[in-house]
């Protein structure tokens, strides 16, 4: 693979953002954030994280940003991953594997339908900063 | 413990980031018998005591969330030094910063592999808030040096999908050139 230097990079951003203009926009919009705290790590949540970023990216899912926050307060747990998606209650899941984050694009953000096995509650207000 | 050295690497920078520190360096150090990371950062620091405290794992400040009873950050950085023939180093002035230091031994069976740096690397790039985070990594082929500042001016930002995905070939790109 050649090296991308940092002006592939803006050029390839320039790129994007005309065929961002040029479609038409999408209805639905999502927001994945993944707990990154000590306890979240060490359960892997950068596993979680990369199977997030290559489920939506092999979808061409385009309006779907991800983030990461410290700690949700739901330790035992993690991997955790807060799921929001335009018209859909936001949820929580817990012990989210890879596979379970491929599962959540796929049925939660794709079809709307909730993975049942995984929800847990909102966090704490306390943690959220938002 | 955790599993890997850049997991290491990825809590104890957003432990940095958490202090609310407004410049961060993470710099690493490895060749075939030694790696060496030191994080510097400018915020919030902590005074003697509370520095004594952070490597007791059942001391967490009580400002993430009040039912929590560990802080287990800095005693798995320790625990790892002391079990591959490592040193750990930490110190800190309050209201001016941090610098946490550790070395282990890439020859002692004990000693967890580096793992996905990149990885670790494109989500400390891509954790919220405003920040600089200068990353240098030097091996025996080479050295290079990014800056956050940098990487978010060339993609406009690391929150969508396609951005992450450039920035992880990027970095990928320069961590190929130190093997």
């Amino acid at each position: 693979m050649a090296k991308l230097t940092l002006d592939d990079l803006r050029k390839l951003r320039d790129s994007k953002r005309q065929q961002m203009s040029k479609r038409a926009p999408e209805a639905g919009s999502a927001v994945v954030i993944v707990g990154m705290g000590t306890c979240g790590i060490a359960a892997g949540s950068k596993q979680a994280f990369d199977a997030f970023a290559d489920e939506i990216d092999v979808r061409g899912l385009e309006n779907v940003v991800m983030k990461q926050t410290g700690c949700m307060g739901l330790c035992h747990s993690e991997p955790t991953a807060r799921v929001v998606v335009n018209g859909m209650p936001e949820i929580i899941y817990g012990n989210v594997t890879p596979e379970v984050a491929r599962q959540i694009v796929r049925e939660h953000i794709v079809k709307g339908e909730l993975v049942n096995d995984h929800i847990f509650d909102k966090p704490a207000v306390d943690i959220i900063k938002e | 413990m955790h599993a890997v050295i850049s997991d290491i690497v990825l809590d104890v920078v957003a432990n940095s980031i958490e202090a609310e520190a407004t410049k961060i360096l993470l710099y690493i150090y490895n060749d075939n018998s030694v790696v060496q990371v030191k994080v510097e950062d400018n915020g919030c620091g902590m005074d003697e005591d509370t520095l004594k405290k952070v490597k007791d794992p059942f001391f967490t400040d009580g400002k993430k969330h009040t039912s929590r009873k560990v802080g287990l950050g800095i005693p798995f950085v320790i625990q790892t030094a002391e079990l591959c023939n490592g040193s750990f180093n930490i110190s800190s002035t309050l209201n001016v910063g941090t610098v946490l230091e550790f070395s282990l031994d890439l020859n002692n069976i004990d000693t967890p592999p580096i793992g996905d740096l990149v990885s670790s690397v494109v989500m400390l790039m891509g954790y919220p808030g405003e920040f600089e985070l200068v990353v240098k990594h030097k091996t025996l082929k080479g050295e290079y040096e990014l800056k956050r500042t940098e990487l978010l001016e060339a993609l406009g930002d690391l929150e969508s999908v396609s951005s992450i995905k450039l920035a992880k070939e990027y970095i990928l790109g320069l961590e190929e050139e130190l093997k």
